[in-house]
């Protein structure tokens, strides 16, 4: 019953781990795909090894997170025997998030890990953390051009991941699909935001601001998700906000073919994941549904 | 379920040797032994402590190891910190037991107030050298040395071993470097006692997301930092490996020697 596809991906549950949460090694998604992830996403991989910022890098207020990890990352050619674990302990698809800060830079880290065979190529073209790689994915000519180029370097399926910090998101999703892109992820964080701590008159975050994720931004998830599957017929893993089997099958309607789960994790550990798709589960046969797809862009 | 600092204002400082000093902090702060917190040095950056002390009059006590907490040893009555928390796993609390706490170096911070909730244990504390040794005028403790200035001239597993042929242990309590304590797990399996560990990893979140405290398939910061001996055993990173900041796994020689810039 909770059977789900993403493309040509079939996946045991339609949960996805996002990316940056718990993806920073085999057995810790190998736990997220026992707790009942469909398919898990590994933390950004960028070109070189790099700190991130100090902290505070991840706090949690009323109704969210704020995150400014600032991209922190192994680099791509520190992870070979990460990858092997990988390989060797998770059978479900994995993706793997890649974010450069030249076309040359992504095409050089993709050729790299394509050789570890990856389910799907994320591109993150949306962080917030660090000012260079932002601009991908607020340009349709920039990530087009992307896109064209890094489909060139891999066989693997390819999938953008959206920002909803533009004014012209399904403009954006539609430069994808034409350049070739297989699916596409949204969304990134949005803001960036600020949580001032008003005894010590500080911003509390290191770097000042950070991305907004969490129950905060749900209604903007749902309503890009809903533009995009308006303008593309390339499926959607929609992320953001999501922490329950309402708000799941609220995206799916919406029009993702599958959900992401980040911030969730936060409020109900890595069996999260479980909870939801009971969840799900419970809803669908309550309402005589019998599949996924079923609902999928229900809402349009 | 928000987890932002809250503020204290720093009352009193202590020098407890050369290297290490305790904050006494203004108000009244809780946390189950084993627990910590994520303390905010405004500016600067935010670490985890364990507090020394809890309740009515509670401390953070915290070792130079590296830029923050030099920065930290700077600080002056009336300045203000942030902690946010408690978080994480503490010790279970064996009340009619007779329970052993073994302490390496500055793993006495963290048992500190495990030995207050459980007075009449035997603690056993082993320092460099007797200028090092922390808390052995608040505790009476069985002491040893690197060096022979306090103590046999041992490391706290050994003087816990020779101890192991005069009394009897129910339960084991144990903090200290990661080599240390699976020297002690090995010595608990072997004498079958059982024990609960306290781990340190990179902590980043505190609460469970980012996955930069991983160690096997367990966070630290959340199934932890306390693990019982049947989890130590199946955890593959455990006395190994440890990811750096960057998420790099590393040998755990270099974490360890680590220093961030
Ligand atoms: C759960 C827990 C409780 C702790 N309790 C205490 C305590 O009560 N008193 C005390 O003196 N120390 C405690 N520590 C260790 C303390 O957090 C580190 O010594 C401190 O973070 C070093 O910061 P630095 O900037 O001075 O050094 P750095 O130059 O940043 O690093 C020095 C070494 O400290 C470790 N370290 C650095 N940053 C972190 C981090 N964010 N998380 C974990 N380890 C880090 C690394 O192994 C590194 O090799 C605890 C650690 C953990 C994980
Ligand atoms: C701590 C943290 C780290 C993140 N790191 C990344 C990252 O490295 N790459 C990325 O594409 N998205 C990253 N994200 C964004 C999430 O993948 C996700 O898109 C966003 O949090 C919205 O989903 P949520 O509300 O379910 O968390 C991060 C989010 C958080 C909270
Ligand atoms: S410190 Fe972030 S998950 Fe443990």
């Amino acid at each position: 019953m909770l059977k789900a596809k993403l493309g040509r991906i079939q996946l045991k549950t339609p949960l996805v781990l996002a990316s940056g949460i718990l993806g920073t090694n085999a057995q810790i998604m190998k736990r997220c795909i026992d707790n009942g992830a469909g398919a898990v996403t590994l933390k950004s991989i960028g070109p070189i090894e790099r700190n991130g910022h100090n902290n505070p890098t991840v706090l949690a207020f009323d109704s969210g997170l704020i995150n400014a990890v600032g991209l922190p990352t192994p680099g791509y050619l520190n992870m070979d025997e990460e990858w092997e674990e990988i390989n060797r302990i998770i059978k479900e698809p994995i993706i793997a998030s890649v974010y450069g800060s030249s076309v040359e830079e992504y095409c050089r880290i993709i050729k790299y890990i394509s050789k570890f065979n990856p389910s799907i190529i994320e591109l993150n073209v949306s962080c917030p953390n660090k000012k260079a790689g932002m601009a991908f994915g607020k340009n349709a000519e920039l990530v087009s051009e992307l896109i064209r180029e890094v489909k060139k370097c891999t066989k693997l399926p390819i999938m953008p991941k959206l920002t909803p910090n533009c004014d012209n998101i399904s403009e954006i999703a539609k430069a994808c699909e034409k350049a070739g892109a297989d699916m596409i992820a949204a969304i990134n964080t949005a803001g960036p935001g600020m949580i001032i701590d008003i005894e010590t008159r500080k911003p509390l975050l290191k770097y000042k601001t950070g991305g907004i994720s969490g129950p905060a931004i749900k209604p903007i998830a749902i309503r890009c998700v809903y533009e995009i599957y308006e303008s593309v017929k390339i499926p959607i893993l929609g992320i953001g906000g999501i922490s329950n089997g309402r708000d799941a099958i609220e995206m799916l309607m919406a029009g993702a073919s599958a959900v992401g789960i980040g911030s969730a994790v936060y409020y109900d550990n890595i069996e999260v994941f479980n909870k939801i798709n009971r969840e799900i589960e419970e809803w669908l046969k309550n309402n005589k549904i019998k599949s996924i797809k079923d609902i999928i862009g229900a809402a349009r | 379920m928000t987890s932002l600092p809250e503020i204290f204002t720093i009352k009193k400082i202590i020098d407890e040797t050369p290297s290490v000093k305790t904050f006494f902090i203004k108000g009244k702060i809780g946390m189950q032994p084993g627990q910590f917190f994520m303390v905010w040095l405004p500016g600067v950056d935010e670490k985890p402590f364990t507090l020394s002390y809890t309740g009515k009059n509670p401390a953070v006590t915290i070792r130079r190891n590296g830029k923050s907490t030099e920065a930290f040893h700077k600080l002056k009555p009336g300045d203000k910190i942030g902690l946010r928390g408690p978080f994480g796993k503490g010790f279970t609390i064996h009340k009619h037991k007779k329970v052993a706490i073994v302490a390496g170096g500055i793993g006495m911070i963290a048992l500190a107030s495990l030995a207050e909730a459980l007075p009449g244990s035997t603690i056993i504390c082993g320092a460099k050298t007797k200028d090092e040794m922390i808390f052995h005028k608040r505790f009476r403790m069985h002491c040893c040395s690197d060096d022979g200035s306090i103590g046999p001239k041992c490391f706290s597993p050994q003087l816990f071993e020779t101890m192991l042929k005069e009394k009897k242990f129910d339960f084991v309590y144990t903090c200290g470097p990661e080599i240390m304590i699976k020297a002690m797990l090995d010595l608990c399996l072997k004498y079958k006692i059982p024990m609960e560990a306290s781990l340190e990893r990179y902590m980043k979140c505190g609460i469970g997301v980012c996955a930069s405290c991983v160690c096997g398939n367990k966070l630290i910061c959340k199934d932890g930092p306390v693990f019982p001996d049947k989890e130590l055993i199946k955890m593959d990173d455990f006395g190994k490996n440890a990811l750096l900041m960057s998420g790099k796994k590393a040998a755990l020689k270099e974490f360890c020697e680590w220093k961030q810039e």
